[in-house]
């Protein structure tokens, strides 16, 4: 299935929402290699707690995953593309 | 737990644009132009993980490139460089960007090879509005320098017979720094090309191939006005660069 790109120099916005929402907690791994196989270690948890009478959260990932970016300039391009890289996030929502 | 996967670009989008902007799934550069000295061959990225085809007409020969089968789920294959190399008689032609079954035409870029026999054209790499790299020329006139700092100290150059040699240093240089400089002019392109130099000026990641070898560079020029075909006529841009490592080798 297409996955979404994320630019990284913008924001880039996750929202959750789940009615009774206590907290909603997300690992994020940025990782090269093969989607599904190769996410490594979360490079960052973050938890957050909707606001009284909300149902949601919104995290911003932008600056976490530009981090794991590096630009560069070795040939051949086709294969030395380590700035592009999967973004793996799993959200875990407590109610 | 839910899992969601996403691709991630060193790109941005424009205010405009609104949030979380996705941008472009096919060709990864704006302009509908590139320039490439006669007889050099160019890269154009291209964003392979939807199924798109690429046709173009280089020597008589009709050519299609098919990307679906170059992704292959690494986050390395989301992105393939296609070298387009000019025609032998140096005839511009389109290169024709299509969905999967050639139904819409998503991007039409127009490469033109430049003759160019007085000056060395120079070759500038940077990371572009999508995160990849771009690949442009300045065909023109091009001014190289170097600009210095240092510091001085005083120096007691007294010796034990209380005197002291002219020939002395008493006024000592030291801490000498250098960087270099280059300003580059595109030569006369088309205002759609506008988009690749707004990008440049707008980039992080800047490489300049000059004197043989790959140096990264950081534009200067923090004032940017289009220039368009109707007010300026003809559009040339002059970009100062400045190299991103110091002359003098004090890498420790």
């Amino acid at each position: 299935m297409p996955e979404t790109k994320i630019n990284t120099r913008s924001p880039y916005y996750l929202k959750y929402t789940q009615s009774g929402m206590v907290q909603t907690q997300i690992d994020i791994y940025v990782y090269s290699g093969t989607k599904t196989t190769d996410k490594g270690t979360a490079v960052a948890t973050l938890t957050k707690k909707p606001l009284p009478g909300d149902d949601y959260v919104i995290f911003e990932i932008s600056e976490l995953v530009r981090d794991k970016l590096t630009p560069n300039i070795s040939t051949p391009l086709n294969n030395n593309i380590t700035y592009v890289k999967w973004v793996q996030v799993e959200s875990t929502i407590t109610t | 737990m839910a899992t969601s996967y996403y691709l991630a670009f060193d790109g941005y989008g424009y205010f405009q644009e609104g949030a979380t902007p996705e941008l472009s799934r096919h060709a990864l550069i704006s302009s509908d132009y590139v320039y490439t000295p006669e007889g050099t061959s160019i890269d154009i990225p291209f964003f392979t993980e939807d199924d798109i085809e690429i046709t173009y007409t280089v020597n008589g020969t009709p050519t299609t490139v098919d990307l679906a089968a170059d992704f292959d789920n690494t986050a390395a294959s989301a992105v393939k460089y296609v070298t387009f190399a000019p025609n032998t008689n140096n005839s511009p032609y389109t290169i024709n960007v299509y969905n999967n079954g050639q139904t819409t035409l998503l991007k039409g870029i127009n490469l033109i090879p430049v003759c160019e026999p007085k000056f060395t054209p120079v070759k500038c790499q940077f990371i572009n509005k999508f995160g990849v790299l771009q690949t442009m020329y300045f065909f023109k006139k091009s001014v190289e320098g170097f600009n210095v700092t240092d510091s001085v100290f005083k120096r007691n150059i007294i010796n034990s017979n209380a005197s002291y040699n002219t020939g002395d240093v008493q006024s000592q240089r030291f801490d000498v720094k250098a960087t270099r400089n280059l300003t580059l002019n595109t030569g006369f392109i088309n205002e759609d090309f506008n988009q690749t130099i707004e990008e440049l000026f707008l980039s992080e990641n800047c490489w300049i191939t000059y004197d043989g070898s790959t140096i990264a560079a950081t534009p200067q020029n923090k004032d940017f006005t289009y220039n368009t075909s109707l007010n300026n006529k003809t559009i040339n841009y002059t970009v100062a660069f400045s190299f991103a490592s110091d002359y003098i080798n004090n890498v420790r």
